[in-house]
């Protein structure tokens, strides 16, 4: 098996202000290179605050371990300690986030929205990619349309278009079929694996949807099941 | 970093369109701020620029007119040439040289009594004219007052003949010159009697009037000076025994003309030393001519001293006549001549050295038969250049031949200011450093004062509207980002730095205040049509009432712009997210 490229151990994560705080404990947590990670449970047991401290969108308050290794050979060892700029940097460089409703810009078309990461990612566009990602995301005749003329499906695609166009080492998904019926969601997590195998990205979904998890992951992770969680509720 | 600000800008331009009517209501609400402010500043602007034009018709209101002070040195000219506030300045001759008569060259019947006032480049009266000595035949061009035109009947182009009157030996006698109307001044532009000449021909004017030989402008005779320029005068008998006559004439002059007698060392010579003003040459020439040759007296060591100026370039010997080598012929000119004998002597020479480009010396080599004593004998004509030179500078001018006193000094001076403003500055500077002056400082405050609580007024309206403007951009500005935070937090979300969205938002603000702005300018534009058309009764033609010009108009912009940037920053620093994730999910 290859070494992990993300881990996390004993980490508090906390959300919220000061009086109603949700706060979790984090045992540990590992990602491999190339693997679905469905993290799934009941509302409020922590998948989203674990998906958003995986994708360095919110800090731990504390952690033994918060390792982070790139695909250059950098690694970080206390993610969670680096400054803020650095973080942002990180985010749009390995990372590609794909949003429960597409989080689209609704004014830009969607050859403009998808370019969005790569513009900010301060890599080259590389055309043979962005072209395969159309292909496979059945995206080809639509690059001159705004989100509104789109479907729901078609919306989530221009998302996980946009969360790869850049060929990011981490993909972070919350709930990317809760907008779709239960047929578009198959399309669309097909389209999303496929995506995502050929990149050989990691990628992290949250659902509610347990039967999507079990088919299109490689790993899911129950938070409401007590005997196997890594997260606890403090 | 090109393409995330052109992202950025896109994205700016891509939100506004989407959003259309929301841009069309800011700008809007822009134009109703920006309109009425434009009008009001524009109506104060137009009033008070149909005031300043009127007043500016006449050209005197900028005009500051020296009075009679003390002598203004050169200095004081060059540094008010220097000065921004002065629009054009020349100095002035004594006010009893600056009178005069004219008459049409065809007409002479129709002399009239008219004053001269001196011109220069740039004058915005004179019309700026230069006298070249060259002119003489064709005439020295002048610029005449509507009055004088007028009355005698002339227009441009004609030519005219310009007099000086001066006393030589107790007579009035006249000289004229040719000039040519370059101009004729329209009524407003001046109510004088008067014609403009150049500085250089007014100061031969006043030369002329004291005396001096101005070949120019064709005057040749110089009034012989005063006896007070000589050191003194030589007498020398013309045959022998006449010297108890001469002797008994010489006591009734000493006593009544004020005179020392002091005996030569040399029998049939004395000299006669003024002691006083006052004495005329011609009188006491004239008495003692009975007896001899009589010729004044120069001390050398002194005219050594004295400088020439304005020849310049190389070394100058001035061999012509009346100055430079004397021969028979000088002496046989000379009034009074009766000593041949002493003609055929070299007496001395004259020379001029130059010192640099406008300062000569003048030196005089003294004949060998006089260098045992104090002083040469010299024709009266050339004592009189050389007293003059003794006294102060004299300026040779090699094209025209005048030798002439250099003015260093001068008794008054026309200046015009740059705009009305600078009128009192200039005056309080002239008083400042002593020199009294005389301006229209009454007409122009009552203007300048109107304009003043207008702008105060104005600045309050301003004030108000700036504020309300800003308040409803940053409401609009900042309902639009509240509008728009779940699109913002996902940007942040994705990595994108606040700047960008920063840049986005004020380039939003910018465009909307840039429409709003470009609809009040053709609001402003029909608005001032209008207020003109109703205005019409009252306006003179072409003038206006709502004027605002090219640099207020950039103002306003500037500050609808600046005002627009503030709001967006304002606006923006609401856009601060301590967790993005949740607001992309919740919001």
């Amino acid at each position: 098996m290859d070494a992990p490229i993300l881990s996390i151990r004993n980490a508090e994560l906390c959300r919220g202000g000061k009086n109603d705080a949700f706060r979790v404990h984090l045992s540990e947590l590992v990602l491999f290179k190339g693997e679905i990670l469905s993290i799934v449970g009941p509302s409020g047991c922590g998948k989203s605050t674990l998906m958003d401290v995986i994708g360095l969108l919110l800090q731990p308050q504390s952690a033994e371990e918060f390792g982070l290794t790139l695909s250059c050979g950098t690694s970080y060892r206390s993610v969670h300690r680096c400054p803020e700029p650095l973080v942002m940097k990180l985010r749009r460089q390995h990372f590609g986030y794909i949003l429960q409703s597409g989080g689209l810009i609704g004014s830009m078309s969607v050859k403009e929205n998808i370019l969005t990461a790569s513009k900010f990612s301060d890599r080259p566009l590389d055309l043979d990619w962005y072209a395969t990602l159309l292909r496979i995301l059945g995206l080809k005749d639509l690059s001159s349309r705004k989100p509104k003329e789109l479907s729901g499906g078609q919306r989530q695609r221009v998302a996980i278009a946009r969360a790869l166009v850049h060929k990011p080492r981490f993909v972070l998904a919350d709930e990317p079929t809760a907008a779709v019926d239960a047929r578009l969601a198959e399309e669309v997590c097909e389209a999303f694996r496929q995506a995502a195998k050929q990149l050989e990205a990691t990628v992290v979904m949250v659902t509610h949807n347990r039967e999507i998890a079990e088919r299109f992951s490689d790993r899911i992770l129950d938070l409401g099941n007590a005997t196997t969680s890594p997260v606890s509720r403090i | 970093m090109r393409s995330k600000i052109l992202w950025s800008l896109r994205f700016a331009i891509s939100e506004l369109r989407s959003e259309w009517l929301f841009g069309v209501g800011v700008a809007m609400a822009v134009c109703s701020v920006l309109t009425p402010t434009a009008l009001l500043w524009g109506a104060k602007s137009g009033m008070i620029q149909t005031m300043r034009n009127r007043m500016l018709k006449d050209p005197a209101i900028l005009e500051i007119t020296g009075q009679q002070n003390s002598p203004i040195g050169l200095e004081w000219f060059t540094q008010m040439r220097r000065e921004p506030m002065v629009a054009f300045i020349t100095p002035s001759v004594a006010n009893i040289s600056l009178y005069g008569n004219v008459y049409p060259e065809s007409a002479p019947d129709k002399l009239l009594e008219i004053a001269y006032l001196p011109t220069d480049t740039g004058d915005p009266i004179g019309g700026g004219l230069k006298w070249n000595p060259l002119q003489k035949e064709e005439g020295i061009p002048c610029t005449v007052t509507s009055s004088v035109a007028e009355k005698i009947g002339v227009l441009e182009g004609d030519r005219i003949i310009i007099e000086s009157r001066r006393f030589e030996q107790g007579k009035s006698v006249t000289g004229s010159f040719k000039g040519v109307v370059r101009k004729v001044l329209k009524p407003h532009e001046s109510t004088l009697r008067a014609i403009y000449l150049p500085l250089p021909v007014i100061e031969r004017i006043e030369h002329y009037k004291s005396g001096y030989a101005v070949p120019s402008l064709g005057w040749i005779k110089q009034v012989i000076p005063r006896l007070e320029i000589y050191d003194a005068l030589r007498v020398k008998f013309s045959s022998a025994g006449t010297e108890g006559a001469f002797a008994a004439q010489l006591d009734q002059l000493a006593s009544s003309m004020k005179m020392t007698v002091v005996a030569s060392a040399q029998k049939d010579e004395f000299e006669i030393r003024p002691m006083g003003d006052g004495i005329e040459y011609l009188d006491v020439v004239k008495i003692l001519n009975q007896f001899g040759h009589a010729a004044p007296l120069v001390n050398p060591r002194a005219q050594c001293e004295a400088k020439f100026a304005g020849i310049g370039g190389e070394k100058v010997v001035i061999r012509s006549s009346p100055i430079g080598w004397l021969t028979p012929a000088d002496f046989a000119a000379m009034p009074n001549q009766a000593s041949p004998d002493h003609s055929s002597k070299r007496l001395a020479q004259l020379e001029v050295r130059s010192v640099d480009a406008n300062l000569s010396e003048l030196a005089i080599e003294v004949g060998p038969e006089f260098t045992g004593t104090p002083t040469i004998e010299v024709p009266p004509s050339l004592a009189g250049v050389i007293g003059a030179a003794k006294r102060r500078l004299v300026q040779y001018n090699q094209e025209s031949g005048d030798l002439l006193p250099l003015r260093r000094t001068y008794p008054g001076f026309r200046l015009h200011a740059n705009t009305l403003e600078d009128v009192k500055p200039l005056r309080i500077l002239c008083e400042k450093q002593g020199i009294e002056v005389r301006t229209n400082e009454e007409r122009i405050q009552g203007v300048l004062s109107l304009d003043a609580v207008l702008g105060k007024f104005l600045v309050f309206i301003v004030i108000a509207g700036g504020l309300g403007g800003a308040g409803a951009l940053f409401t609009s500005l900042y309902l639009s980002i509240e509008r728009s935070r779940r699109q913002f937090a996902v940007l942040q979300i994705l990595g994108i730095s606040r700047v960008y969205v920063l840049m986005a938002v004020l380039t939003q603000a910018v465009v909307m205040v840039f429409i709003g702005f470009l609809v009040s300018f053709f609001l402003f534009q029909v608005g001032a049509a209008i207020l003109t058309a109703l205005s019409q009764l009252v306006l003179e033609p072409g003038a206006a009432v709502c004027v605002l010009n090219l640099t207020q108009w950039t103002r306003l912009l500037f500050v609808a712009v600046a005002l627009a940037v503030a709001s967006g920053l304002l606006a923006v620093s609401r856009l601060r997210f301590r967790d993005p994730a949740i607001v992309a999910r919740c919001e």
